[in-house]
């Protein structure tokens, strides 16, 4: 926990095992930046909140505040009420056609 | 760091009785052993106390769920009376799983738990498979599958009970089902010493080479084998994304996946490795077990559409 602010810090993730040449904060925003790419068409927008934790909005307003990836996925689902798949054709289109 | 083995099998495979052996054959080991029992009453901790004082039985059963938390405070409490001398000091650990459990639970927590992380890691996984009943066993229960695939040693109980030919059967339905697994007798190994000798995955690694043969089964409630290939360099953070979100969605279904990656990065090897909803640590390995340096990923599945998670898989880490 930071001892100025009180936050307590982000969950440690499977893939933070290893080491990236880029510092930690940048990696987090091209995290931020490929999520908000890959759930698009769930229509929500993700942000980072004071680099531990992930702001979830919806477009009608609706908003929660995630600790980590695994907690992420579950607030999406709270919010909207499905489980991001990522076997769903919905996403596979998306992805399909921005790329 | 405390290193933890696990033992698992089916019902009445001889879990119990390979771990008293282990235990009567030195004197002098500092092992901690911890049973988990499903039902009432718990029998296997009784028999093997008898033999050994430092013996605990989990208060709950079954170690199925994601949350086990009876685990996590028996690990706590045991480091916490050990450090205050309360009982006889111990630097290994054995864990007993019921026969219905899922290995890969056991794991997790151990691994992905705040408070355990720190003081204790997984050294292995052997799944003691009975030989006599084995074959019957792999037909009716889908626990059966998924409990060879998660293991990093096969140990054959029993053996002198089946003819020749029962006991190459049985050897053959483990092999097709995985045919990368480390393959031994019970007898084999017989002391505690032994069981934590060595890293069984890294001998296993540089031993066989027949861990990428393509390999389709449609045996065991469908479980299924295949391969992706992938030429260009990987992203890490793609690749973590995807497989965070694989695993959430269906971790059930991936009894296990493994192998070697070749990230934006570096041009060593990364070795992945996992089972079910967790994965293990990834690892740095020197050299690339094949010249052309492409990331292959290994997958045993149980009643996924393959094509679509290749699909998925590809158009994840093009962006």
């Amino acid at each position: 926990m930071c001892g100025l602010c009180g936050l307590i810090g982000e969950e440690a993730e499977w893939s933070d095992g290893l080491h990236s040449s880029l510092p930690k904060r940048r990696n987090r925003l091209r995290r931020i930046l490929f999520i908000n790419h890959v759930i698009k068409p769930y229509r929500l927008n993700i942000t980072d909140f004071q680099g531990v934790n992930y702001l979830v909005e919806t477009l009608t307003g609706k908003q929660s505040i995630a600790n980590g990836l695994n907690n992420l996925w579950d607030e999406i689902e709270k919010l909207t009420g499905r489980q991001i798949d990522v076997l769903d054709p919905l996403i596979l289109n998306h992805l399909e056609l921005s790329n | 760091m405390i290193p933890i083995h696990i033992i698992t099998g089916f019902l009445g495979s001889g879990k119990t009785t390979f771990i008293k052996k282990l235990l009567l054959s030195e004197q002098g080991h500092q092992t901690i052993v911890l049973i988990n029992e499903l039902g009432e009453i718990g029998i296997d901790n009784l028999l093997v106390q008898t033999i050994h004082e430092n013996t605990y039985l989990l208060p709950s059963g079954c170690m199925c769920c994601t949350v086990l938390t009876d685990l996590k405070e028996t690990l706590l409490s045991v480091l916490k009376a050990r450090n205050n001398k309360e009982i006889p000091f111990f630097d290994r650990i054995v864990i007993e799983t019921t026969g219905m459990a899922n290995p890969a639970s056991v794991i997790k927590t151990i691994q992905q738990d705040t408070h355990l992380k720190g003081s204790f890691i997984v050294h292995g996984l052997s799944t003691i498979v009975d030989a006599e009943n084995g074959i019957l066993q792999s037909k009716i229960h889908p626990e059966w599958a998924a409990q060879i695939i998660a293991a990093q040693q096969v140990l054959l109980s029993k053996t002198d009970r089946v003819n020749k030919q029962t006991l190459t059967s049985i050897q053959q339905e483990i092999l097709e089902l995985y045919p990368d697994i480390n393959l031994a007798n019970v007898n084999e190994i017989n002391s505690i010493n032994e069981l934590f000798k060595s890293n069984v995955e890294k001998v296993k690694l540089t031993s066989s080479m027949r861990f990428f043969n393509q390999h389709e089964k449609q045996k065991h409630q469908k479980v299924q084998s295949f391969v992706i290939e992938y030429e260009e360099k990987i992203d890490w953070m793609k690749i973590g994304i995807w497989l965070s979100l694989l695993l959430k969605k269906h971790g059930e279904k991936i009894l296990r996946i493994k192998g070697f990656l070749h990230l934006n990065d570096t041009d060593q090897p990364i070795l992945i490795q996992g089972v079910q909803h967790c994965l293990y640590p990834p690892e740095h390995l020197l050299e690339w077990p094949w010249l052309d340096e492409y990331s292959r990923l290994v997958f045993i599945v149980r009643d996924i559409e393959i094509e679509l998670l290749k699909k998925s898989f590809l158009l994840f880490m093009k962006k």
